[in-house]
């Protein structure tokens, strides 16, 4: 159990200067456009922080920022946590037990059919016929369906399947490949891993329904004169489009602008990472890379 | 008093220090709160599937008040006659007339995007709920209100404004918020991570558990005093890690100093209990004396299973404790009334 004590001030989330910012590579886009990067990076960002904090892994956000137009994470740590971190390690697994246990039976039957319901709901999120007021607040339902996509494939599948990895891996070292112990696990390794790549299909899935939608929107914001072609509304932001779409406001200027920045970047040779170097058993990265190589 | 278990409502009467069964209402109804104006025949009961069930008559007969998810219920300490109800989604509604009619507190919606991005609940559809409502002990405009998960946030003004007073408090999983009784400028708040404490009218949160050797903070209660004695329910770590050998690990802390420092009860409570601690209540006519709700966490139970609960009193400031009833059924609430 743990042992809290009182802290002396209150709390308060670590400026980004302060974090160690690493780049990430994979199932996020690699130069995320502005809307892009508002709604898909950001939803990534929400889901898997709060995957990861329900599961009581010590960070408190999984913070994103741009550099050259390219992604960079940081992971915030929790001073709760970090006052007792090997305990909330060890309550990681209790934790996980629920998922842990059978990785492919819960998400069959418990977590992929509200994940595809979120994919049946971006294929038609745009109501026939409906007001501009409603399609503003469909579009900012969108980015809650899509972070709770992620939420729903980190929390019961990636990072129970990571944990799991983990733990074959301890129980090869200490009890040998062919022990009966080591071979469950990685069969359990085995099978998690297999789920996440289904999992990660649903969201894949998912992708391509969202950015569909969000042509179709183009196409409408481009009749109503905002933009002059369908696919510069990727070149708005999540909140500007939300108020383009109610006031019709023309964006040719800022999309120009945005473009134009845009096609310089990419030619810097970027850090490995950026900010305080942390040491490499700093809590709050616990399983972190194995986590985001499951989703790359 | 009125036992809120997963399967309904007992009814209790007192006869000479013994609490009896009188009866039993809203059968296999799951009631996670009651409440009542604490003189006179009206009791609410949540039921966070149907709405806010409502009483006249010391639980004898009942009325469907307000459908809805509602969570959470708060009277009006300074006026028995209005009730509040918090639901999922977050919307807070209040009655002026014991529960009869109903209208929206709108302010709390009109709070900025940016705080109510974080109206979020880890089970799907994942919409937040309002877990906790305090209205102020002497001023009814004051009301806060407790979001799992979302933060805490209060109004001055009856609810046509609202503060978002989130700031200090890592994980917002907020399980019970309060003013302290006699220091006016002191506030509490129980989350799934810790306990804290503001001496700022509930700014600047600061993490409280000096000697506390849970990190799971459920419900808590004050009893007045020099300086307000704290009791609070506590376990290690929260529900989904219940599923170990060891359960729950519940326990009752007590602080003697407004919630600067924290020692373990065990004066007749075992001091790692399977079950969860659900709530605590004070009795409204002695401030010694407390009551504590008991019972198994549902989702862990097997299909078929209704589980168990306890109620435990103490009439010595939680010295010494003693179990009053046992029943069938996980006990979430419990309230005692002056007849």
């Amino acid at each position: 159990m743990t042992n809290l004590r009182r802290n002396k001030v209150p709390w308060a989330p670590p400026p980004d200067d302060e974090l160690s910012w690493f780049p990430v590579k994979g199932r996020l886009p690699l130069f995320p456009r502005p809307l892009e990067y508002t709604i898909e990076v950001e939803a990534f960002g929400f889901g898997v922080t709060r995957a990861l904090e329900s599961l009581e892994f010590p960070l408190t956000e999984v913070r994103s920022r741009l550099l050259d137009g390219q992604i960079y994470l940081a992971i915030a740590p929790t001073a709760n946590a970090e006052q007792n971190a090997p305990q909330r390690l060890r309550r990681i697994w209790d934790l996980n037990l629920r998922y842990t246990k059978n990785i492919r039976d819960h998400w069959h039957q418990q977590v992929q059919p509200k994940v595809d319901g979120y994919n049946r709901w971006m294929a038609e999120f745009i109501p026939p016929d409906c007001t501009a007021k409603e399609l503003a607040e469909q579009v900012r339902q969108l980015r809650w369906v899509r972070t709770n996509q992620w939420f729903n494939i980190v929390r019961p599948v990636v990072a129970p399947t990571a944990l799991v990895q983990r733990r074959a891996n301890e129980t090869v070292k200490e009890r040998g490949h062919n022990s009966t112990e080591a071979q469950s696990w990685i069969r359990a390794a085995d099978d998690g891993l297999a789920i996440t790549k289904e999992a990660l299909g649903v969201l894949n899935k998912g992708n391509t329904v969202m950015l569909s939608g969000l042509r179709q929107i183009g196409v409408r914001i481009k009749d109503a004169g905002s933009i002059d072609n369908p696919e510069d509304i990727f070149w708005l932001q999540w909140k500007e489009l939300r108020g383009i779409i109610q006031d019709g406001s023309k964006c040719q200027e800022r999309v120009a602008e945005r473009q134009k920045n845009a096609s310089r970047l990419g030619r810097q040779e970027l850090p490995a990472s950026i900010g305080p170097a942390l040491p490499a058993d700093a809590a709050r990265m616990y399983l972190i890379n194995d986590i985001l190589g499951l989703l790359s | 008093m009125y036992v809120g278990s997963e399967i309904g409502l007992v009814v209790m009467t007192q006869t000479d220090a013994h609490w009896e069964q009188e009866a039993v209402a809203l059968k296999d109804k799951s009631i996670n709160m009651v409440a009542t104006p604490q003189r006179g025949n009206v009791v609410y009961a949540c039921v966070p599937k149907e709405g806010v069930f409502a009483s006249k008559d010391s639980g004898k007969s009942w009325d469907l008040v307000f459908p809805g998810k509602v969570h959470t219920l708060a009277v009006d300490p300074r006026q028995p006659k209005v009730v509040y109800a918090g639901t999922e989604p977050v919307h807070l509604f209040r009655s002026d007339d014991t529960g009869e009619h109903w209208i929206e507190v709108e302010g709390l919606q009109r709070v900025p995007e940016e705080a109510r991005d974080r109206w979020w609940f880890p089970i799907y559809p994942h919409d937040s709920h309002v877990r906790s409502i305090f209205v102020d002990w002497h001023d009814s405009r004051i009301i806060c209100v407790g979001l799992e998960h979302g933060g805490i946030f209060r109004t001055v003004d009856g609810g046509d404004n609202w503060e978002d007073l989130s700031a200090g408090i890592e994980y917002l999983d907020i399980h019970m918020v309060m003013g302290d009784p006699i220091e006016k400028n002191l506030y509490y708040a129980a989350t799934a991570r810790g306990f804290y404490r503001s001496e700022n009218f509930g700014r600047d949160w600061i993490l409280s558990t000096d000697g506390v050797s849970r990190d799971y903070f459920h419900d808590f209660v004050a009893l007045p005093g020099s300086s307000s004695t704290l009791l609070v329910a506590t376990a290690n770590g929260t529900p989904p890690a219940w599923r170990r050998q060891e359960k729950a690990q519940a326990a009752i802390y007590r602080s003697n100093d407004s919630g600067l420092s924290w020692h373990l009860l065990n004066g007749g409570l075992h001091e790692n209990m399977e079950r969860m601690v659900w709530s605590i209540f004070r009795d409204p006519q002695d401030d010694d004396s407390i009551y504590a709700s008991i019972g198994d966490y549902t989702p862990h139970l097997s299909d078929g299973e209704t589980g168990y609960g306890e109620v435990w009193s103490s009439h010595d400031r939680g010295n010494r404790w003693q179990k009053i009833h046992r029943g069938e059924g996980p006990i979430r609430s419990v309230c005692v009334d002056i007849q």
